[in-house]
């Protein structure tokens, strides 16, 4: 059986033993083609989060998995290493034996928001440099899959920091099951005898999988797509105030603000870079896959890479909220595109032109991340001499350029 | 993102929405020219070039979406304040009833 067949395969069987929910089973084998995969589910109580996380990680690593519990005392020597007595009693040597979940090709954390802040630390520092630390010692980790769950609701978590929730590439939400669904299950706990963790064969030698993470790693992503990646990181981050920078924060930092209604308004704080990582190795793994890729399929993607890098202004529903900014989002690609925002840029980075530079700085008044780009050719213009800085954009709307830092240019 | 990337996208996208440009003038090809009238009118192009709409407007549903956006963001702020000027008419209220009583007091009671 081919790798990609394999993957498919993977995806029907835990289909055949989970319920509903069929999008985020989706995105979160697709999630799995790429090297040091982490992939967070959340979902209320009962709703079979654990459940799906044994079936990835038992359909990837069969029983190379180790499952460390947020609802159980974890100590550090149980998740990292702890040292050999023997050795510092007989020898004097400080020697460290890892634990079974360093070495682990399936790691799965069950309750992660139960997990005490020096076990999320450590495992912080696993997930950031691939590596361990424990008595003064370290060890590398080789490749992995990593699976967590929580429930966001629960009251008696402990609040981890977002860095941490940021190194997952993708945070899936599960819903309850309909009724029909739940006639569904009960013939699923019939067929596999009540245990259908038990029941799910392992699809991959890990080494195929590597294998097929190197294949994906390897396909080159269209200009465009890559684009649309990079245009809609940037519009989750772009503040014309540069609310990265200040203290105030939206909404009262957007009072009185031109593009109060943009998406930027909605956003407290940005999306980080790692959401590029994530959705490129997403389309990536399409790609691979099926051989294509399109604008609407990044966008259905984004709504799992997005809403645990966000903060939101105002915050309602956990994926409404983002399913509307999405909404916005393509809108307003579709609204570049009217414009021709990017053919005119291309124009303009070949050189001035006056009539093009109009219709571009017109397009720039409601269009932050098309702005920026502007504004930087207005600078190399103006040391051209083809431009004075009273004619720019920066200067006409006072926005602060892009290239100019915290230097106020003259 | 290289700058070459970049480029590329650049040109990439250039390609696919070509533009013509002589010395003072930049133009296009509309390529989702509406003839027909179940097709989406260029409802985009009056509000944002003043262009004069016929009878009929049919609308994408893209377009309609970020009109119902905007809409309801305006609707949300008329309401906020609109909440402002009630507080604001109790407010001026409470302050020419104490005003005329201060006056009042002030003539009655001198000392």
């Amino acid at each position: 059986m081919s790798l990609r067949n394999k993957i498919i395969d993977l995806e029907k069987e835990v289909k055949s033993r989970f319920v509903g929910n069929e999008e985020v089973i989706h995105v979160m084998v697709l999630n799995q083609l790429h090297p040091r995969s982490t992939t967070l589910i959340r979902a209320p109580r009962g709703a079979g989060k654990s459940t799906l996380m044994l079936l990835l990680l038992k359909g990837l690593c069969g029983d190379d998995l180790v499952v460390i519990s947020g609802a159980s005392e974890v100590k550090r020597g149980e998740v990292i290493g702890r040292l050999h007595i023997p050795s510092l009693e007989k020898e004097g040597l400080e020697r460290v034996l890892w634990a079974t979940f360093v070495n682990a090709k399936g790691k799965g954390l069950d309750e992660v928001n139960r997990l005490n802040p020096y076990t999320t630390a450590n495992i912080h520092h696993l997930m950031q440099f691939g590596e361990v630390w424990a008595y003064g010692q370290k060890t590398p980790v080789k490749d992995y899959t990593l699976a967590a769950n929580e429930n966001p609701m629960d009251a008696t978590s402990f609040i981890h920091p977002p860095p941490f929730y940021d190194r997952f590439d993708i945070s899936i939400l599960l819903s309850s099951l309909t009724l029909s669904e739940k006639f569904q299950l009960q013939e699923f706990m019939n067929k596999y005898g009540q245990n259908l963790v038990d029941s799910m064969p392992q699809i991959f030698s890990f080494g195929e999988l590597e294998e097929a993470r190197k294949e994906v790693a390897e396909v080159d992503l269209d200009p465009d797509l890559a684009g649309y990646i990079n245009l809609l990181v940037r519009d989750f981050q772009v503040c014309i105030r540069d609310k990265e920078k200040s203290e105030i924060k939206p909404p009262a930092l957007c009072e009185g603000c031109h593009f109060i209604r943009g998406i930027c308004g909605a956003i407290k704080e940005p999306l980080s870079e790692r959401a590029t990582v994530a959705l490129m190795n997403l389309v990536k793994a399409i790609i691979w896959l099926y051989g294509e890729c399109s604008l609407e399929d990044i966008l259905r993607m984004a709504l799992w890479v997005l809403p645990h890098r966000v903060t939101l202004v105002r915050r309602r529903h956990l994926l409404a909220d983002f399913q509307e900014l999405l909404v916005r989002e393509r809108i307003k690609m579709e609204d570049r595109n009217f414009r021709r925002e990017w053919p005119l840029l291309n124009e303009l980075m070949k050189g001035f032109n006056s009539a093009a530079y109009k219709l571009a700085k017109e397009a720039a008044v409601e269009d932050i991340a098309f702005a920026e780009e502007l504004m930087k050719l207005e600078e190399k213009w103006i040391k051209e001499g083809l431009m004075k800085r009273e004619e720019t954009l920066a200067t006409q709307m006072g926005w602060r350029a892009p290239t100019s830092g915290g230097i106020p240019q003259r | 993102m290289s700058d070459e990337k970049f480029e590329k996208f650049l040109e990439s996208q250039a390609k696919r929405n070509p533009l013509r440009i002589s010395d003072d003038k930049v133009s296009w090809e509309d390529r989702n020219e509406r003839k027909a009238s179940s097709r989406p009118s260029d409802f985009l192009e009056a509000v944002y070039f003043g262009k004069e709409l016929r009878n009929t407007v049919v609308m994408e549903r893209s377009v309609a979406a970020m009109f119902r956006h905007q809409l309801t963001s305006l609707e949300e702020e008329n309401e906020r304040l609109r909440r402002s000027v009630r507080i604001l008419k109790i407010a001026s209220s409470v302050v020419t009833v104490m005003f005329i009583f201060a006056l009042w007091a002030l003539l009655n009671f001198p000392y």
